[in-house]
């Protein structure tokens, strides 16, 4: 198991190695060139037999090499370097050729540790394992600077005395070789969770598996307990700390790991990639990824800037449904195979498991058919709608016969906790968010207004309406997840189902409509979009093409910004004239004149009117 | 990198000092007020700034004409080289120095005209080059003379009454090229879809060809419908193309187009109805000709170079 | 079988000429190469059609080589053939017809023309055989076609290799060698080929020792330098490569080209490219931009290409770009004659471009030289900031000659490219006000953008119009030449330090006029020789040199007026390129003898020439120049024979 990772792990690195390498071999090449440049500079190109060596056989019969090495150290150009940055350079060489040579030799490796000797141990053992990496990007830097002149040793001793890991940037990150740190689930929680975030929360670009042999953890409560019990949902916990690169997946992942944690690898940031093991039986786990009890998923922060665009749940089956369907075989009374499809529920999916068997009953002799529910049902009954009635679910028995088992209220509680959970990452995940919902659906209907009535203005204001909602969505979820992580009563059917947490805001989304503009009639040529007119002259600065007209006309009025986009310095620094025969000049009809700021300048309402075209 | 990320690296660019926008001015322009080519330049300075490139890693090289004045007003290299022959130049430098940027900026006659052999071909070589032609449809620096762009009927110093032929389309010739990898349309009027386009073109990995439409306000004041705002044209909306923005669709209307499409593109540069604004053509994936040629050649060091020479000779040698 | 006659020589000048196609030109390299690393001096010179495919069987179509074999050094064509293997009679009588073959030539001909179905061919065989023989040549009608026919089904495609055979006997070459070199020839051929083409030089040896009842002797001459040999074209395409070159961008053109055909062949393994651009100023640009950007590039052509490059020369001298051309003449003006030798482009090198541009214009005179110039070129170009023009021409492009192992040492490649940073403000034209030197800022140094541009500019680089700065900008250029010229040493003359006359020339006609002011000198004329290797800026002290003689003039393989034409006379003589030059640099009364023959001088035309001309100093008539008399015949016999 920890085996497949470290084979993972190490062909990730494999494939970068020649990389870094690469890096260090043309670094070296640079700062060697730059020094037998400096050479050539100081000796053969101004001593005697230099030039005769370097100018060929036919110039050896033709010319007096002394006269020309006193012809060519003539006039000003010095072309060498001052001895200190010469040194600097000469060392920063040495160096940097130590470096190559032992990179050639043995290239660094990956580390491999487990949790168990603790964050200081395995916090000093990171910063050994990194430290030459590091050292090795700052000698590149150095040598980088020094070949532009812009090492400045007053600035950059100091910065590269103590140069580390913390100042590389993302691209050396990634060339620098994974420290991974395998971890176990165990027995007391809570010390593990400790462990687990004092590592992840160090800032330490750490790579840690949370391998998880089994999906669930000791023996189900009972009861009241078991509703209240806190699912020790690790995966949310991540997701709260938002700058861990999060994979959540099992080693019966369709698709492979390969990929999945080579991003994580790659990544950055600290990673924690929570591993289903199962063991290694296939069918349950992908059964567990179908019932929701062990969504896949990755949240990956250098992904986007929003949340929802970091997390992907692509990888579950129907990722947009609350349970997927799956079909079940069994043999009828008369004795034929039947197929029955049903919501594949945490439920469903447990009935299977031997810690859960005692958590399902058959359905009691006495009790009337009339008041059996589906458990899907009866999950979204609120606490009264659930009065005298008792949800089951459909299994098949030895005889490979449909029988209703009635759960337990703790299988119960679990099934709605884990659909819970599933909304919740949903909701995280962008979907079947209702308030992301209606804002797409309101930029639909905008979108498909005619585009003459200035498309772009409109499609600008959707969504930045869409963002908003987005970010309520996502506060909303994040709400949701917060209480969750407090363990608080996750599991009550209230909770179960997030709409009473989206009332509120789905009132705001009806005053949407008349925030949008109202659709024109199509006009076959396009149309200025009227602007109110203002009292100041005005200028859109993005349609400034810089091309001097309105600066020629009246400098004191118009300017250039540090953009080099025209704007008005003073609007009383000339007339109004003025403005309009710059408004009428601007080739990209940027200059919006205003109204006269003079109400004694003459002619003033012939100006007003040449003007109104372009307010 | 998200903001999340750009917060945990803010140490590590000690001594690497950002460049200001005015690190990339060079003189005070000397075209006439009005001119689209001071717009052209401000773009290209923002572009670097934004970019942040190393100002002495950009070489700009140009022909002859008024907008070929441009690399002296860019504090870059820069190299300002004979009439048509700026491309010759410029695949010089990107073959030479795959490390540097070059951008080589032309006039309608410069490239269309007495360079048009150059033209074609360093279309063909595909070498790594923001080329832009900034199109005015007249030769303006020698005064006035009909350029092979210049309208039916336009009345120049060598066309007093009025040019004889149809202006020639220089879009249609360029995609008619083989190899042609990147092939876009401007105009200086639409200042923000020029920016955008100019930025596409910075990226890419061959040679982006860019049309500016230039309106010449002393010898051409009146071609592109003087601002532009009556100039038959239609802009082109595609993902991967230039953002179609309020500032264009005050002047025209907007049309689907897949710039991936050659035989589209070949269309739409032949339309007559609306000059095409925007990405016509862009295959990201072809090799530039420097990648081409390089992935030939060895790399040997002086003491290896040497040592194979002499094995040379030993071709030669007399026993 | 008796023992064969065995004629001693000094040296002889053999020909193989056949239809364009039939391989004269590749059996003549095969026996060359062979004798030359039999360890003979050698010189080779080609005989081209200057279409692919002329019609057969006319003296049009003539293809082959010439090949001069001494038992010593050699340094040209040498004078008359006499020895030529002629696959067929309109061969033979196109090269009488040039005027090179000795009245005692030797014919080696295919007897099959003999007896032809055709009476016409039958007839001017007969005709031009008997030619030959009265004017006392001997001639050999050998089997060829038969015999080949042996062998092979297409004769087309073996009489050549055939021939090498017989020669092989004629001249007692080592079979082996000729057999390697047959193999390496043939490598990318079939397997059959190869044995077939063996097959046919054993017959035509075996043919030879049969029928054949003499053989020539030509010793070998010792020497302890290791030596090499190939073709002026193939020395500049290694000596690019040697002094660093990356990039060759060029456009076809004859006889150019094949220096460029070498570098395509080997340049991408040595870290460069050859970039074939769309036409010869493309060529130029490309070179240019390469070379700014502090890239060595060199581009490579000949006369119509110069014409063509002249706007970029111009520019280079203008931003003080080093722009390494290299020129191999040919024939002008205009198309002229493509493939054929002439000195006609040295003007145009010079002064080639509009207003003043300074350029440095050098000349080998050797294929050695050939070598070694791209190195020296391409310091000049750089430390000096300016164009140089390597002026080169078909003698050297074709000729093989052997010469000294160059020592090879990574002095001869540039220094590692300079991106150091330099103090912002820097001048890309901080003209040093003596030498008019300054260094070149090249792009990516860190401080040192600036704009390079061919208008008028200042030391900022900044364009500006006033007289001034123009006058000064002017000045600078000009002024590196002048330092340039501070650091040449004087030519050495050959021969005496003083005398009556002093022969002056330039490039590939070096050989033959050093062997011709020799012959003289033998004959007891005080004349001496000069050959000038830097044309721009001239060496020192040339006019001291010529205040010693009697009489200077320069022989050039190129036009200028004689003496006694029509119209001709003081005033509107036109002169030769280099003796313009010389007048004009010098004031001193420099005659010149030129002419534009489409071949390499042959040493005895020099010769005569220096016989003229000492008739007249010593008052005596000139005696006629163009033709052949039977005296000199005499003088160029003995020496073929002492």
């Amino acid at each position: 198991m920890k085996q497949q990772i470290v084979e993972i792990t190490e062909a990730y690195w494999k494939e970068r190695v020649p990389a870094l390498l690469k890096l260090v071999e043309d670094g070296a090449h640079q700062i060697e060139n730059i020094v037998a440049l400096e050479n050539y500079y100081r000796n053969a190109r101004t001593e005697e037999g230099g030039l005769q060596r370097s100018f060929g056989g036919f110039a050896s019969a033709t010319l007096d090499f002394k006269a020309l090495s006193s012809v060519l150290q003539q006039g000003h150009d010095s072309r060498t370097m001052q001895k200190e940055r010469y040194q600097r350079i000469v060392g920063v060489a040495r160096d940097l050729d130590k470096l190559r040579k032992s990179y050639r030799e043995n290239p660094p490796v990956c580390r491999f540790v487990e949790l168990e000797q603790g964050a200081q141990a395995i916090f000093s053992a990171f910063e050994s394992h990194i430290e030459g990496t590091a050292r090795g990007f700052g000698l590149l830097r150095r040598a980088r600077l020094e070949a532009r002149g812009k090492y400045v040793p007053a600035e950059h001793d100091a910065f590269f005395e103590r140069f580390n890991w913390r100042q590389l940037d993302n691209s050396e990150m990634e060339l620098c070789p994974p420290f991974v740190v395998f971890s176990t689930r165990e027995e007391h929680f809570s010390e593990y969770l400790g462990k687990l975030l004092e590592l992840v929360t160090s800032g330490k670009p750490l790579k840690t598996f949370v391998l998880r042999p089994s999906f669930f953890t000791g023996v189900a409560e009972t009861g009241r307990a078991a509703a209240l019990r806190s699912a020790s949902d690790i995966e949310l916990l991540f997701l709260s700390l938002r700058n861990v690169y999060f994979l959540q997946n099992s080693m019966a992942g369709p698709n492979g790991l390969a990929e999945p944690i080579g991003r994580g690898l790659r990544s950055p940031r600290p990673a924690v990639f929570s591993i289903l093991t199962d063991n290694g039986r296939q069918e349950r786990a992908s059964e567990a990824l179908l019932s929701r009890a062990f969504p896949h998923f990755v949240y990956d922060p250098d992904r986007a800037s929003d949340f929802v665009s970091c997390l992907d749940l692509g990888e579950n089956t129907a990722p947009d449904e609350m349970w997927p369907k799956a079909s079940l075989e069994y043999v009828s009374e008369d004795g034929k195979t039947q197929y029955l499809e049903r919501p594949f529920t945490f439920a469903d999916f447990a009935v299977n498991e031997k810690e859960f068997q005692e958590q399902f009953s058959p359905v009691p002799a006495n009790l009337a058919e009339s008041t059996l529910v589906p458990l899907v049902d009866y999950l979204g009954m609120t606490p009264v709608g659930r009065l005298g009635k008792t949800p089951f679910i459909f299994h098949r028995n030895q005889e490979k016969h449909l029988v209703k088992l009635v759960p337990s209220q703790a299988m119960v509680a679990r099934t709605a906790d884990k659909l819970h959970l599933w909304h919740t990452l949903q909701e995280l995940g962008g979907i079947k968010n209702p308030f992301v919902q209606a804002a797409e659906q309101r930029l639909k209907e905008q979108l498909t207004a005619e585009r003459e009535k200035s498309l772009s203005e409109q499609k600008a204001q959707l969504e930045s309406q869409l963002q908003t909602r987005e970010s309520e969505a996502v506060a909303v979820a994040m709400r949701n997840l917060a209480l969750r992580l407090t363990g608080m009563s996750a599991a009550t059917p209230a909770m179960a189902a997030p709409a009473p947490a989206l009332q509120a805001p789905a009132k705001a989304l009806s005053e949407a409509p008349a925030a949008a503009p109202k659709p024109a009639v199509a006009a076959p040529k396009a149309e200025p979009v009227a602007a109110p007119v203002s009292e100041l002259p005005w200028i859109e600065e993005k349609l400034c093409t810089t091309c001097d007209e309105c600066t020629n006309i009246n400098k004191k009025i118009f300017a250039y910004n540090g953009n080099k986009k025209a704007y008005i310095l003073n609007p009383r620094g000339g007339p109004y004239r003025d403005i309009v025969r710059a408004a009428e000049k601007c080739s990209s009809g940027a200059i919006h004149p205003g109204l006269p700021q003079d109400p004694n300048e003459k002619d003033l309402d012939k100006l007003i009117k040449r003007a109104e075209r372009f307010q | 990198m998200t903001s999340l990320a750009i917060d945990e690296f803010v140490e590590n660019h000690c001594g690497v000092h950002p460049h200001e926008l005015q690190e990339y001015e060079a003189d005070i322009p000397r075209w006439c007020k009005g001119c689209g080519d001071h717009g052209v330049l401000s773009i290209l300075q923002r572009l670097l700034y934004d970019e942040q490139v190393n100002p002495e890693n950009v070489v700009a090289v140009s022909g002859i004409g008024c907008s070929s004045r441009l690399p002296h007003y860019l504090k870059t290299y820069g190299f300002h080289g004979i009439h048509g022959r700026a491309l010759p130049i410029s695949l010089g430098v990107a073959l030479a120095r795959p490390d540097l940027r070059v951008m080589t900026v032309m006039g309608d006659g410069d490239c269309f005209s007495i360079g048009a052999g150059h033209w074609i071909h360093t279309l063909r070589y595909n070498p790594r080059i923001m080329a832009i032609v900034m199109d005015n449809e007249v030769y303006a620096l020698t005064k006035n003379q009909a350029s092979p762009t210049s309208p039916a009927g336009a009345i120049t110093n060598t066309t007093p009454y009025g040019a004889y032929l149809k202006g020639l389309n220089p879009l249609s010739i360029i995609l008619g090229v083989t190899n042609v990898s990147f092939l876009a349309q401007s105009a200086t009027w639409l200042p923000v879809h020029l920016e955008d386009t100019l930025r596409k073109a910075w990226h890419h990995r061959g040679m982006a060809f860019v049309r500016v439409l230039t309106r010449c306000p002393v010898f051409m004041p009146n071609s592109f419908g003087a601002d532009g705002s009556v100039f038959p044209a239609v802009f082109l909306e595609n993902s991967e193309g230039i953002p179609v923005n309020k500032g264009v669709l005050r002047t025209a209307p907007t049309e689907a187009h897949d710039p991936r499409d050659l035989h589209a593109a070949q269309r739409m540069a032949l339309r007559e109805d609306g000059s095409p604004m925007g990405l016509l053509y862009w295959n990201p994936d072809l090799p530039s000709y420097g990648e081409v040629r390089r992935s030939h050649t060895k790399e040997l060091d002086r003491a290896a170079l040497i040592s194979a020479m002499n094995a040379q000779l030993d071709k030669y040698a007399v026993q | 079988m008796q023992a064969k006659r065995q004629i001693k020589l000094p040296e002889h000048i053999i020909e193989i000429v056949s239809d364009s196609g039939e391989g004269a030109q590749k059996a003549a390299v095969t026996f060359a190469e062979a004798s030359a690393k039999m360890g003979n001096g050698l010189w080779t010179v080609e005989v081209i059609p200057s279409e692919i495919q002329p019609p057969p069987h006319t003296t049009g179509a003539t293809s082959g080589n010439r090949i001069r074999l001494s038992d010593r050094p050699v340094t040209n064509g040498g004078d008359y053939t006499n020895l030529v293997v002629a696959f067929n009679e309109m061969a033979l009588l196109s090269r009488i017809e040039a005027e090179v073959l000795a009245d005692d030539v030797v014919v080696l001909i295919d007897s099959i023309w003999a007896n032809h179905e055709d009476p016409e061919i039958r007839k001017q065989y007969k005709e031009i055989l008997d030619g030959i023989r009265e004017k006392g040549g001997t001639v050999y009608e050998i089997p060829m076609e038969e015999e080949t026919l042996k062998v092979v089904e297409d004769p087309y495609r073996g009489k050549n290799m055939w021939c090498v055979g017989v020669l092989a006997f004629l001249y007692k070459r080592d079979m082996d060698l000729l057999k390697e070199i047959v193999a390496k020839t043939f490598r990318k051929k079939s397997e059959e080929v190869l044995e077939q083409n063996i097959a046919l030089l054993d017959r035509g040896y075996a043919w030879g020792e049969q029928n054949l009842d003499f053989q020539y002797v030509i010793d070998v001459f010792a020497t302890d330098m290791p030596q090499v040999v190939m073709n002026g074209n193939t020395a500049i395409a290694l000596g690019t490569i040697v002094a660093g070159f990356k990039i060759c961008s060029m456009y076809p053109i004859t006889p150019a080209t094949s220096a460029s055909h070498a570098l395509a062949e080997i340049m991408e393994e040595f870290g460069g490219m050859v970039h074939q651009a769309e036409d010869e100023i493309a060529a130029a640009g490309v070179a240019v931009g390469a070379n700014y950007a502090g890239v060595p590039t060199v581009t490579i052509t000949s006369g119509p290409g110069m014409a063509l490059k002249t706007e970029f020369q111009g520019l280079a001298a203008m931003t003080e770009i080093p722009l390494v051309i290299v020129d191999v003449q040919r024939g002008g003006p205009s198309t002229g004659l493509p493939t054929k030798i002439e000195q006609g482009d040295l003007l145009h090198a010079m002064y080639g471009s509009p207003g003043d541009s300074p350029k440095i214009v050098i000349a080998p005179s050797t294929i050695e030289e050939c070598f070694h110039i791209m190195t020296t070129a391409r310091k000049l170009a750089e430390e000096f900031r300016m164009p140089v023009i390597v002026l080169s021409d078909a003698n050297l492009a074709t000729g093989q000659q052997l010469f000294n192992r160059p020592q090879l040492s990574e002095d001869s490649l540039p220094p590692p490219l300079d991106q150091n940073p330099v103090p912002t403000g820097t001048l890309p034209f901080d003209w040093d006000e003596t030498t008019g030197l300054s260094r070149r800022l090249i792009p990516g140094q860190p401080g040192g953008t600036s704009i390079t541009t061919g208008l008028n500019h200042a030391r900022t680089g900044k364009v500006v119009y006033d007289y001034a700065s123009n006058q000064t900008g002017h000045r600078m250029r000009s002024r590196k030449l002048a330092a340039l010229k501070r650091v040449l040493t004087p030519p050495r003359v050959h021969g005496d330090e003083q005398g009556d006359l002093l022969i002056v020339g330039w490039g590939s006609t070096r050989g033959a006029i050093e062997e011709a002011v020799d012959r003289a000198r033998t004959q007891g004329h005080s004349v001496s020789a000069l050959n000038i290797q830097f044309l721009q800026p001239l060496p020192p002290g040339l006019k001291e040199i010529f205040r010693r003689f009697g009489k200077v003039m320069t022989v050039e393989l190129n036009y200028s007026d004689d003496w006694g034409d029509p119209l001709i006379d003081e005033e509107s003589r036109r002169y030769s390129q280099l003796a313009t030059v010389l007048r004009a640099h010098t004031l001193v009364d420099v005659d010149c003898w030129s002419r534009v023959p489409g071949r390499p001088f042959m040493p005895v035309e020099i010769y005569r020439v220096i016989q003229s001309e000492m008739a007249q100093l010593n008052g005596r008539p000139r005696p006629q120049v163009d033709s052949k008399t039977k005296q000199e015949m005499e003088i160029s016999h003995d020496i073929v024979s002492h």
